[in-house]
């Protein structure tokens, strides 16, 4: 080779090295006073003198609060005059600034991950306030070590993915109803699923709503009528989600239904039903009537298909030949679809705590019939009940002279129970008792009670309706219920605190004001779905205050009681919340994702696959191809646990190398230097 | 003249069994309360976490029957109501534990009591009964001694006269041992429960 | 390690200084059921948890404790046939074992009164919950040689179960492990008011207010005179002697009649595995002088 021609080949080499953007970093630093709150404590002239004379520092200063307008000002005139490709901003933290300055630098067309925030406020100046020698000295190593971090930064680009234009409400509950109904007017495909036979949840159980005394089929009939025949929507009853694939604005969802082994042409005249031999309690009517094998659980249900139960049917096909549309198919079966969706609602609701572990209320036991918790007391005020709406006595059906009510059952209890309070209670049973002081007034009424809690507008005032109608409000909590082993005859066994005085209440009906729990099958569905419960098991949210709709997970929001205990207003202000939420990614079409990904050296990793046991969203898995570990660009959250999972340090997320993070330390872990860095 | 008269009889007829006015006194002020016995007894039970809610009056037996009220006794300790050391109520609790199995808030009343008792006593308010009690076990290592017709008795059913407990050995020292060392009791106080007097303890 | 099928028996106050004839049943049935009773000599007062406790908390747990290490020193679990002494063995058993701290003070005072220090090796029992979930129902039928006919009025008394979170033996609202135990001799339990309230004697309320102690079982022999029970049963010598006693003070008292003869779970137990009636002595009890237990022999093949 000739002198040019090397010459050429090392010009084409460093042309490539540099076309290879192996540019050396123009770093420019910003020491922010923040009032007094640094510049008081921290010498910041000194630390700017410092950052100086840091090696690719081609600019630095300070200034009184670099958040302002003028601040950001500065910041973009040194990026254009100095041509800056990357900042370090010394000031607050990154969770209160570090956007600030990020957006300020892609606005001048640098990309917003080569901003390196430093935090000289809340990790030095404020507690090391009464040392300003020593606080300036660690801002200047906070400098270096922010600097040197600075240097390696890489650009991340923000890509976007487009998503899936469907949506999945998994319950049809109130909640999960106005979410379907708030998404299809959206103009959202809108998949429900609703693992009973019926859609409109425990509301559609209730007699009357509080404070109106509103009818609450009547109320609902509107959303589970539009729901069910909404051209947006796809209903799915008796269905339930197994297994969730996918990640935020791509989800595919496996759904099993179990059959109902009555075909869609049913009529649902209820020949069926007459017919049939067998009766077990019916769960929809909280066990106070009984229902039949084949069954539908309440007049108005929607869908009216009958549905047969498995379990209770002795198979002797009466039904089937009973029906006059032949709708009676025993064969059917369970069936799984999956359902791709973009965006999913879960709005699972609650169920009602069961009583029976207080034992001191003997709720199920034998001679207490006359036992039964608030849901029961609707059902048997509701018209249509098995009493024909009259208060009867489960025991022996005669009206009770007394009903007693006692509140917090299951609820704010350390022993046992939940502690916390359901906060739905006070206000349900001073419903109830007006109902029944409301049909006989000449049945006593009491309600024992810790604290009556009606907080919103109308509720206060609902509660003094009640006492003006005469019912009683006794401040205690019952020791225990009574029974006279003779008479059979209950008695409440309770302290009137604002009296002193310990009572005996002769009661003929005790209603227990029982909490609301999670649902029992949000066990599983909550696995499945891989979010995260709070330690009481309802779905944790996001963020305690600024974000109770959004779930633990990307694209799974949360409506109703299933994020904890709520009454039928909160559960639709959230469910439109949750609905409008899930829909802005499909509406707009995509989700942007920042593409801070982990990279895979290859000639470093010996496929042990232990990144993948520690990657939490799944977003890494074996290629069966090539048999390569690879990531999921999509689902990767850019949490880093990869990283110290591999034994050979050959998965790097990407701006958090293990070179760049030591580099950083570096400076923390030694002196500033004297007199500043001398360039060689 | 004969107002002065009046006035004179008036004087000398001095007027019997009215209470001082300041004993009167309906209302409670700082130096009826003390936060120090309150703190000692906060750190052996759970009282901060009481929300009067009268589960555990409603389930005390004594309480139906004597002007023992738990729950009262246990505001009292909350705030710090020196007058509960001198409540002789604190001694009809027969810690039957009905209160503390039921209580919503785990306060464990029970312990509660016991801890106020064992601070009633050590400032002397102890009752004679128990006093001969803490006697008997001094001098016989039990609370309930033998009787003739018990050692009869016993005989008769072939047992030993005496059970080998230490009674049987009350001469070998270890008997009075235990007298000189436990339930050495505070002799009885004649002030009620004051901030002054609490430190004595 | 303790040994299986032997206990080092403590005998606490009422028991041996009132009611021998409860010592000596108890000794009796675990004779038959094939257990060794070792005598804890030097043995206190366990002391009471209802007065002693009252006093001084710590002093109590001393002492207490000393009676522990006696069965320490024996090598031996406890049994007990008291609820009280139950209460306090069992209870300072378990916070000594935890508590590290108190376990400290104790053997500290333990020393001065002699060669005394607290381990934790060994377990504190009751009869009543050995006979019900030890030995079982099923190993003491083929023992019996008499059945009876006979409706009682049970009472548990409080310390036997409670508090539950250190007992952890049966639910104290509505337990069943006597009405269980004592089916097999021929015993049914009748359900009467108020059944799981306290007889009145604890606490240190039955010195501290006789009177009051027995307003309180007024109340009790009320409920349990409405259901006429053959008898009452018990498991502590201290809720045996209330009854007792009560009988005659609301009799004396209040012009009540009350004869119901009261009967702990030992001395039946012994009457049915064998015992002889005059040792169980009910005729040297105040209630019930004349009641003679009608009980059927069991014919063994």
């Amino acid at each position: 080779m000739t002198e040019a021609e090397e010459e050429t080949e090392l010009v084409q080499e460093t042309e490539q090295v540099e076309d290879a953007g192996k540019k050396e970093p123009r770093i420019g630093v910003f020491v922010c006073h923040c009032g007094h709150n640094i510049a008081d404590t921290v010498a910041v002239e000194k630390v700017v003198e410092y950052a100086k004379t840091l090696p690719n520092v081609v600019h630095a200063e300070d200034y009184m609060f670099m958040c302002s307008t003028p601040g950001i000002d500065l910041i973009k005139k040194a990026i254009r005059e100095e041509h800056l490709d990357r900042t370090v901003v010394a000031s607050c933290s990154k969770t209160q600034h570090g956007p600030t300055f990020a957006r300020a630098i892609e606005e001048e067309g640098i990309n917003k991950h080569m901003h390196q925030q430093v935090n000289i406020r809340e990790w030095c100046s404020w507690p090391h306030i009464k040392d300003k020698d020593g606080a300036t000295e660690k801002a200047k190593q906070e400098v270096e070590a922010g600097v040197n971090r600075s240097r390696k930064l890489e650009p991340v680009e923000t890509r976007q993915i487009s998503t899936t234009p469907a949506a999945l409400v998994i319950g049809a509950g109130i909640a999960g109803l106005r979410a379907a109904s708030d998404l299809a007017a959206l103009g959202v495909r809108t998949y429900v699923v609703e693992k009973e036979s019926t859609i409109g949840g425990h509301m559609t159980q209730l007699n009357k709503t509080f404070p109106t005394q509103e009818c609450p089929q009547c109320s609902i009939s509107p959303l589970t009528n539009g729901v069910a025949h909404d051209k947006n929507v796809t209903l799915m009853t008796m269905a339930q989600v197994k297994n969730v694939e996918g990640s935020f604005g791509n989800f595919k969802v496996d759904v099993e239904i179990s059959p109902r082994y009555v075909k869609d042409n049913c009529t649902s005249c209820g020949d069926c039903s007459a017919h049939c031999p067998v009766e077990v309690p019916s769960e929809w009517d909280s066990g106070m009537s009984m229902r039949k094998a084949i069954y539908k659980a309440y007049p108005q249900a929607i869908p009216s298909t009958y549905v047969r139960d498995k379990k209770a049917c002795i198979e002797c096909q009466t039904c089937v030949n009973v029906c006059p549309a032949q709708a009676v198919d025993f064969s059917q079966k369970k069936e799984t679809k999956r359902i791709e969706v973009g965006t999913i609602i879960l709005a699972t609701g609650y169920d009602e705590y069961d009583p029976s572990e207080i034992s001191a209320y003997h709720y199920h036991q034998d001679g207490y019939e006359d036992v039964i918790t608030q849901l029961q007391l609707e059902r048997l005020l509701v018209a249509g009940s098995i009493t024909n709406s009259q208060l009867l006595r489960p025991s022996d059906g005669r009206i009770p002279r007394r009903v007693t009510m006692i509140q917090c059952v299951g609820s704010r209890n350390d022993q046992v129970g939940n502690k916390y309070c359901t906060g739905v209670c006070c206000m349900f049973a001073i419903k109830n008792a007006q109902i029944v002081k409301d049909a006989y007034p000449d049945i006593d009424v009491a309600i024992c009670y810790i604290d009556i809690r009606t907080p919103g507008l109308n509720n206060e005032e609902f509660f003094k309706k009640a006492q003006e109608k005469g019912i009683k409000f006794i401040r205690g909590r019952p020791g225990e219920i009574q029974r006279d082993p003779v008479s059979g005859q209950l008695y409440v066994i309770v302290e009137d605190t604002l009296s002193n005085t310990p009572l005996k209440i002769k009661s003929d009906l005790v209603v227990l004001s029982a909490a609301m729990v999670p649902p029992k099958s949000i066990g599983t569905l909550g696995s499945a779905l891989q979010v995260l419960r709070d330690k009481t098991g309802f779905i944790k949210e996001f963020h305690i205050k600024m974000n109770p709709v959004k779930s633990s997970r990307d694209g799974i929001f949360l409506a109703g009681a299933i994020q904890g205990p709520k009454d039928i207003p909160q559960s639709v202000a959230q469910a439109g919340a949750a609905a409008s939420l899930a829909a802005a990614p499909l509406v707009r079409g995509y989700i942007e994702k920042e593409m801070l990904i982990p990279q895979i050296d290859y000639d470093l990793c010996v496929n042990c696959g232990l990144c993948i046991s520690a990657c939490s969203p799944n977003a890494i898995y074996r290629d069966a191809a090539d048999n390569k570990v690879k990531i999921n660009e999509i689902s990767c959250k850019a949490c880093g646990l990869c990283g110290p999972a591999c034994p050979t340090a050959a998965i790097q997320l990407k701006n958090f190398r293990d070179d760049e993070i030591e580099d950083e330390i570096a400076a923390l872990a030694v002196a500033p230097r004297e007199g500043g860095h001398v360039h060689e | 003249m004969t107002i002065m008269s009046v006035k004179t009889k008036q004087s000398q007829v001095q007027p019997q069994n009215l209470p001082a006015p300041e004993t009167k006194r309906q209302f409670k002020t700082s130096d009826d309360f003390d936060d120090d016995y309150l703190k000692d007894i906060e750190r052996r039970s759970n009282i901060n976490a009481c929300i009067q809610c009268g589960t555990c009056t409603a389930s005390c037996e004594s309480g139906r029957w004597t002007a023992f009220k738990i729950r009262n006794i246990i505001r009292k300790v909350v705030l710090g109501d020196l007058s509960a050391l001198d409540d002789p109520d604190i001694w009809q609790c027969t810690t039957c534990y009905q209160c503390y199995e039921r209580c919503p808030r785990d306060v464990r009343p029970t312990d509660v009591i016991i801890e106020l008792r064992n601070y009633a006593t050590a400032r002397g308010n102890m009752s004679p009964a128990h006093r001969a009690v803490v006697a008997n076990l001094k001098e016989t290592g039990h609370g309930v001694p033998i009787n003739d017709q018990a050692r009869q008795l016993r005989v008769e059913l072939g047992l030993e006269e005496l059970p080998p407990t230490i009674f049987k050995f009350k001469d070998e020292g270890e008997l009075q041992r235990i007298a000189d060392l436990l339930f050495n009791v505070a002799p009885p106080r004649e002030k009620p429960a004051s901030k002054d007097n609490l430190k004595e303890v | 390690m303790p040994r299986e099928k032997i206990f080092a028996y403590f005998l606490g106050c009422i028991a041996p200084n009132r009611y021998p004839q409860l010592e000596l049943a108890t000794s009796f049935v675990m004779q038959k059921l094939g257990y060794e009773l070792v005598d804890m000599e030097r043995a206190s007062c366990c002391p009471a948890p209802g007065v002693f406790r009252s006093f001084n908390k710590v002093d109590w747990m001393v002492a207490a404790a000393r009676n522990i290490c006696i069965a320490e020193q024996l090598d031996l679990n406890i049994l007990s046939i008291c609820n009280g002494c139950f209460g306090t063995l069992a209870d300072v058993n378990k916070h000594l074992k935890a508590d590290e701290a108190a376990r400290a003070e104790v053997n500290e005072r333990l020393k001065e009164i002699g060669d005394y220090e607290f381990k934790g090796t060994v377990e504190v029992r009751h009869v009543a919950e050995v006979l019900a979930f030890e030995v079982t129902p099923a190993k003491i039928a083929p023992l019996l040689v008499r059945k009876l006919n006979a409706k009682a009025a049970i009472h548990y008394g409080c310390h036997l179960l409670k508090p539950s979170a250190i007992k952890q033996l049966d639910n104290p609202e509505k337990p069943h492990m006597l009405e269980d135990l004592v089916k097999v001799l021929g015993i049914e339990s009748l359900e009467f008011k108020d059944k799981q309230t306290c007889c009145g004697a604890g606490g240190g309320l039955k010195s501290f207010s006789a009177y009051d102690s027995m307003v309180i079982l007024a109340e009790k022999m009320k409920n349990i005179s409405e259901v006429e029970p053959d008898f009452i049963l018990d498991t502590c010598p201290f809720c045996h002697l209330q009854f007792e006693t009560g009988q005659d003070y609301l009799n004396k008292n209040f012009g009540t009649s009350y004869d119901i003869p009261v009967l702990h779970l030992s001395q039946i137990m012994a009457y049915c595995m064998g015992l002889d009636e005059a040792k169980i002595a009910i005729d040297k009890q105040m209630m019930g002088k004349n009641y003679s237990l009608d009980a059927e022999a069991i014919v063994c093949d």
